[in-house]
């Protein structure tokens, strides 16, 4: 079905037309929202939250050939209300959260397959992980991060620092078990 | 590679990039599931927000209505009363002058062979001298109460309320006595003018207003029949006065819904058949609200649009062993198409029981009617609409196999956007103001189209009902 006619459909409310929507795009969101989120939990959370937006939305779509884009957006702006709900909680566990992880999962980068990396990103402190996604994976720029986590551009860079810095540690973490092997 | 990835940001960042790209997670089933669950909710909401807005809308619309024109009629009726407290009165006896100008009557005997003739008409008001009493000697110009009397052979005598009884009845039965030396006189026909200001009224262009049959003794009528032929003077004079071409109501209307059902031949399903649907399907209570203008083409005719939402309801009760299954979802045939049932729960409906449901079609309709007056209080009205369904759903409830009851609202396939159905109804209009009337309108509305594109039976959906609202003539 093209995806005009698709799109036309779900408007009306016809679930099959849903359905194929779905079928179509869920596994690229599930994947968006599993880097976003903290647990699967979560990301089935934001998955789902952010399902219902799309089809409520739809009518509001000006071009069907940025659908995907159009959705990414909402998946992301989902997370960030996530995160926005959570925000005290995170403030406090976010200290903790890298000496934690670094002890734990020693042997995470063992595969390095992209369901491990997501873990290592899931497990990144809340901020660090939004801004490393929406600035490497996504594309944003420091000034939209910033708008759209409340923080300062400064604090966007460094965030984003300490996520590569993160990063890089579990990878050579990795790189040592592989040698040790 | 790795080396740069730990060294090297831009490494990292394309490193990863990479990496997502094309990265998908295929979803677990019951994600959509739950999903697909609050998007039904979220319709079934909509949908029940929409029949609320409308209920709203509708009431809203009826109040503001019957208050706007309640403040026109206090308003107009402040200043009648202004205006008769203004105008001057005539005595009797007096003779008219330009600035005076009275409201011309004449007697009218019409005898048993249905020859007419005028008695008297007032030329002369000198001539009344004598016959009234101080109390008879003011006339109020625009209160049209006539009273009838035939005084003497010199004109008119008119009447005040303020006239004493007594005084009335001996003046009446003087007239009678007129009236027997006349020897063939049987009916009364009073006469008024539309207009008593214009200069059509002093021309005699009289209209006869209200008739009064009198025996051929020249019995009195009795308090009753003089209070009825006030009654008439006074409704023919306000109509007769009326001049308002132009009327908007509101109403509501409570009613009861049926269908017709004929075979569907393009949709052949031996089972569902009239016979099945005939002993299943239940009449359902249901409403029609909005609002209608129309214009008065003569004293017979009129012509109604407007735009009203009604409902046509049923209830449907069937065994649950119809309920089919494939390997998503059940499936039911109604009267009105088939629905595709979202079940809840894993457990499907258990054969055994029951699947019991109320079907519900909401329209807008915009009418196109015609009026005719049969009597001075009724009307036979019918026409078209021409309807749009809102929204359309089928309510059920049925027991899975763990004994829970099931229910969701669902969503009939096939059914058509765009109707066509008739109105047909007699009208009873009772005046409460010079402008306000009460319209009882008790009607039936029946669609001339099946409803359904898809069911293997035809479904002409009818509902009886009362209509009941307030007309406003300007």
């Amino acid at each position: 079905m093209k995806t005009k006619v698709l799109i036309k459909k779900c408007i009306r409310g016809d679930t099959k037309a849903q359905k194929e929507l779905y079928d179509t795009f869920a596994p690229k969101m599930l994947s968006i929202c599993n880097r976003y989120a903290k647990s699967t939990f979560d990301a089935k959370d934001i998955f789902q939250e952010g399902f219902l937006k799309v089809f409520e939305n739809l009518k509001k779509l000006k071009d069907e050939n940025a659908l995907e884009w159009w959705m990414k957006k909402i998946f992301v702006n989902e997370a960030l209300k996530l995160y926005n709900k959570n925000k005290i909680t995170i403030l406090i566990d976010n200290a903790k959260s890298i000496r934690h992880h670094q002890s734990d999962d020693f042997n995470v980068f063992s595969k390095m397959g992209t369901d491990e990396i997501t873990v290592i990103i899931q497990r990144l402190p809340d901020k660090m992980r939004l801004v490393f996604n929406m600035y490497v994976i996504e594309g944003f720029r420091h000034h939209e991060i910033a708008q759209l986590l409340d923080i300062s551009v400064g604090t966007s860079k460094s965030n984003l620092h300490d996520a590569r810095r993160t990063l890089q540690n579990e990878i050579e973490k990795f790189k040592k078990i592989r040698l040790l092997k | 590679m790795e080396d740069n990835i730990l060294h090297n940001n831009n490494e990292l960042d394309s490193f990863l990039k990479e990496k997502y790209k094309n990265h998908v997670t295929p979803p677990d089933p019951e994600l959509w599931e739950g999903i697909k669950m609050c998007l039904y909710q979220n319709n079934m909401n909509r949908n029940m927000r929409q029949v609320q807005s409308l209920k709203i809308a509708s009431i809203s619309l009826g109040v503001a209505l019957v208050a706007t024109l309640a403040y026109f009629e206090f308003k107009i009726n402040n200043l009648k009363k202004q205006e008769q407290k203004n105008k001057p009165v005539l005595s009797l006896g007096e003779q008219t002058n330009s600035n005076q100008k009275i409201t011309p009557i004449e007697l009218k005997i019409t005898s048993n062979q249905g020859e007419n003739k005028i008695l008297k008409k007032n030329s002369n008001y000198n001539n009344l001298q004598g016959i009234g009493n101080s109390h008879t000697q003011k006339i109020n110009l625009k209160n049209n109460i006539i009273e009838v009397g035939q005084p003497e052979n010199e004109g008119l005598l008119i009447l005040p309320d303020s006239v004493d009884k007594r005084e009335r009845k001996s003046l009446f039965s003087e007239n009678i006595n007129n009236i027997e030396n006349q020897d063939t006189e049987k009916l009364i026909t009073i006469l008024l003018t539309e207009n008593p200001d214009t200069e059509v009224a002093n021309n005699h262009t009289f209209k006869p207003l209200a008739q009064i049959n009198v025996g051929s003794k020249g019995q009195l009528p009795n308090n009753q029949e003089i209070d009825n032929l006030k009654s008439d003077i006074s409704e023919n004079v306000q109509e007769k006065h009326e001049q308002n071409r132009y009327f908007v109501e509101g109403f509501f209307s409570p009613e009861i819904s049926y269908r017709i059902l004929s075979l569907n031949p393009d949709i052949e399903q031996p089972i569902y058949n009239k016979a099945y649907f005939g002993t299943r399907d239940k009449a359902n209570f249901t409403f029609s609200a909005g609002i209608k203008a129309g214009y008065l083409i003569n004293g017979k005719w009129a012509v109604k649009t407007g735009i009203f939402f009604s409902q046509y309801a049923q209830r449907f009760k069937t065994e649950a062993v119809h309920v089919l299954y494939n390997n998503e979802n059940g499936y039911i045939y109604t009267s009105t198409g088939l629905a595709k049932l979202s079940i809840t729960s894993s457990d499907t409906i258990a054969p055994e029981t029951f699947f019991n449901s109320s079907l519900r079609f909401n329209y807008l309709n915009f009418p196109l009617m015609v009026d005719y007056k049969i009597s001075h209080n009724y009307t036979i009205s019918c026409g078209l609409n021409f309807s749009y369904i809102l929204w359309q759903g089928l309510n059920w409830q049925a027991e899975n196999y763990d004994g829970d009851s099931e229910s969701n609202y669902d969503e009939i396939e096939g059914i058509k956007t765009r109707s066509i159905s008739m109105l047909i109804g007699v009208s009873y209009e009772r005046p409460i103001t010079q402008n306000i009337k009460l319209v009882i309108n008790p009607s039936l509305i029946t669609h001339l189209t099946s409803i359904s594109k898809t069911s293997p039976v035809k479904a002409f959906p009818y509902s009886w009902g009362l209509q009941t609202g307030f007309r406003y003539y300007f």
